[in-house]
């Protein structure tokens, strides 16, 4: 078919040129897009907490889950007669994980007579937005968990959330010491944390001198939907071993499509924190037997009253168990709570995070302690996927 | 070179090849045919791949059965939004089409969203799990062979429907000047909207085949949609039996780049392969058109 007239081929491939610049762009770096929601709860006389995360492009599933873990924590402070007799009001400014817009987003949450501050979807958003909230009001970072923020001083920012290479730890000892892995191929997420986790295992495996060697890394970029090449490739090189580090929307791909061309090795392994309730329910019998690092299991609650009300009431109000980064994002807000209830007041920034640290709170993920640089300390549990649900792994 | 290796690369770039095929065919006949850039094509492939999931998996309709269903639901919906939105569009400036069609897909994301959440969700089919052996134990998965042979009857459909029948003519008619079309005693606007269905009826399909092979969020046509706007261009526009063709170069392109030089740039791959054609055949590889001087 062909046209005489209207908006032409030479313009059409030049906007597709356009287009593919932009996507040719994105083989060195990881996007996000999409738009932003606002939250609130409380009422009557309300003090304001502002939440910058991104709950909407790449990491909308694990934001969405957060901003939840959120609103259920405001629910449980205004059902429990709030802060210091106030109401609490969550104003949420989505920043898509995207560090320019964390910025944004946090000075558009500071201008708005917040109170306290809560957020960060990964350290990704988390280090410009502490870059931001530096000496103005508490805040508590949820999943960032960069060791570059404590150090600096910020004495008004706490993190809820540890580094990926401490919690890594309880994974890499037992790999080390499991003598089913001999030859390790590794499919990373190219970002800091792929590069990272890679690092530590190529040291790990040198220091332990079992023999382990990796015989195969690659990387994938953010916005990569197939991975024939790279599964291809580790299959190529004939693995007893996988791991796989990336985001949930990544990963399972990653893992399907191994399975797809029969790369199924002995071990599998993916990053911390990563086998959820909703990646269980996607597909549980692909996850049979794999191994990861986990700080907050909602299927072994017992003994935990904490995790077990939290647990309750997030599955009877979003109708999922809550995971990881619902528990954190919650323990976040209630964190802040708990520092602002101990210093007996709303106002006074100094006297609210000087409680960081002091302050005594157990929450889903049980009592939280921080290290010197205000930055949580969760020794993580070995699990692995049994009969569908997370199951620590039996030493 | 690793004679396994290539063997598994070359089969899983025929696979992904004849997904990127099927997806761009709507696009193609779309833009042959209404002159539209539809932006919110990939998210027509998406709702494509939640209605199937909400027939197959919500509502115990058996897969084979759910897939023209899905395309009939997504027919209708592409027939409603041409009448309501998009002829009012063909109708003014290229600028506001191109930003009119870009409208379409963020408020399609976003009410995907809201209704199906932002999990990610994986389409049951009864041959899940099975995988097909090939020479040297490279295997492809049965939905991959499944999801090409429905882009080569599509295919096939699609150039009878344009080529050998009555609508057909009607459609080359619109497609080459609407005007004489109109004085001719063709209804414009109900080809229009019927070739705007089939588009949107195609984008599904797609979406209830090849978007079943992995899990499928609401963010699945927004990343697939850039591969189909790249085989629209390998193809040159308005080719409908080019697209397969094209989508085959492009996933053999990427997936042995990827694999047998760096996994690195996999996409960038497919994009260098965009620019080459860009300057050697602007019109489209399988055009029969020269390059313009």
């Amino acid at each position: 078919m062909t046209r005489a007239t209207g908006f032409g081929v030479k313009r059409f491939t030049a906007l597709v040129a356009v287009l593919a610049v932009g996507g040719f762009a994105a083989c060195g770096s990881d996007d996000d897009s999409g738009s932003g929601s606002k939250a609130g709860g409380g009422g009557g006389d309300p003090i304001k907490i502002g939440a910058v995360l991104g709950s909407s492009g790449a990491i909308a599933q694990s934001g969405t889950e957060m901003l939840n873990g959120m609103k259920l924590a405001v629910e449980k402070l205004n059902a429990e007669g709030g802060i210091d007799g106030h109401k609490v009001e969550l104003v949420h400014v989505d920043d898509q994980n995207d560090p320019q817009q964390a910025v944004t987003a946090t000075r558009k949450v500071l201008s708005q007579g917040i109170k306290g501050l809560v957020g960060s979807s990964s350290s990704t958003d988390g280090v410009p937005i502490a870059e931001t909230a530096k000496n103005t009001v508490p805040t508590v970072l949820a999943l960032a968990a960069s060791v570059e923020i404590g150090p600096k001083g910020y004495t008004n920012i706490a993190q809820m959330n540890n580094p990926a290479a401490q919690k890594e730890k309880v994974v890499v000892d037992y790999l080390t010491n499991n003598p089913d892995v001999k030859r390790v191929a590794m499919i990373l997420q190219n970002n800091e944390f792929g590069k990272g986790y890679l690092a530590q295992y190529q040291e790990a495996f040198k220091t332990a001198g079992n023999g382990q060697e990796i015989v195969y890394s690659g990387f994938f970029q953010g916005d990569q939907t197939d991975f024939s090449a790279l599964v291809a490739k580790a299959k190529a090189s004939n693995p007893d071993a996988l791991y796989i580090a990336g985001f949930a929307e990544q990963w399972i791909k990653v893992l399907n499509q191994a399975k797809d061309i029969g790369l199924t090795p002995k071990v599998v392994w993916l990053s911390p924190e990563n086998i959820t309730p909703s990646t269980l329910k996607l597909d549980a019998s692909a996850l049979e037997g794999v191994v990861s690092a986990n700080s907050f299991n909602p299927y072994e609650l017992s003994g935990k009253p904490e995790a077990e009300e939290f647990a309750k009431s997030y599955e009877t109000k979003y109708g999922i168990l809550p995971n990881f980064f619902a528990a954190t994002a919650y323990d976040s807000v209630m964190y802040l709570a708990a520092s602002m209830k101990a210093a007996g007041t709303v106002d006074d920034a100094k006297k609210i995070a000087a409680q960081f640290g002091k302050v005594d709170y157990t929450g889903p993920r049980g009592k939280l302690t921080l290290d010197p640089n205000r930055q949580v300390s969760l020794e993580p549990e070995l699990v692995t996927v049994k009969s569908g649900q997370l199951a620590p792994v039996a030493e | 070179m690793d004679l396994d290796l290539t063997l598994q690369l070359i089969v899983s770039g025929l696979a992904i090849g004849i997904a990127y095929g099927l997806i761009g065919l709507g696009l193609s006949l779309v833009f042959g045919v209404l002159n539209l850039i539809n932006f919110a094509h990939g998210e027509f492939y998406m709702l494509g791949a939640f209605v199937i999931y909400t027939f197959v998996n919500l509502w115990g309709v058996p897969y084979l059965a759910a897939i023209p269903l899905t395309c009939l639901v997504l027919a209708a919906f592409g027939w409603l939004i041409t009448a309501t939105y998009v002829e009012p569009l063909v109708k003014t400036s290229e600028t506001a089409m191109l930003i009119g069609t870009l409208g379409v897909s963020y408020v399609l994301l976003e009410v995907a969203r809201i209704i199906w959440g932002a999990d990610q969700q994986q389409i049951e089919y009864p041959w899940e799990g099975q995988t097909l052996h090939l020479l040297a134990d490279s295997r492809v998965p049965l939905q991959q062979v499944f999801t090409g042979a429905v882009g080569i009857v599509a295919t096939g459909a699609l150039v009878i429907l344009v080529y050998r029948t009555r609508y057909g003519r009607y459609m080359r008619a619109v497609a080459e000047n609407p005007a004489a079309a109109g004085l001719c005693g063709i209804n414009v606007k109900r080809i229009y909207r019927m070739t705007f269905a089939i588009g949107t009826a195609v984008a599904a399909l797609a979406g209830a085949t090849a978007g079943a092979i992995n899990a499928h969020s609401f963010l699945s046509g927004q990343q697939i949609v850039l591969k189909a706007f790249v085989v629209v261009i390998i193809a040159g526009l308005g080719n409908i039996p080019g697209a397969i063709a094209a989508g085959i170069l492009l996933g053999l392109v990427e997936t042995l780049g990827g694999g047998l030089i760096s996994p690195d740039y996999q996409n960038g791959f497919g994009y260098l392969l965009l620019v080459l054609v860009l300057l050697v055949r602007p019109d489209g590889l399988m055009s029969r058109r020269k390059v313009a001087t």
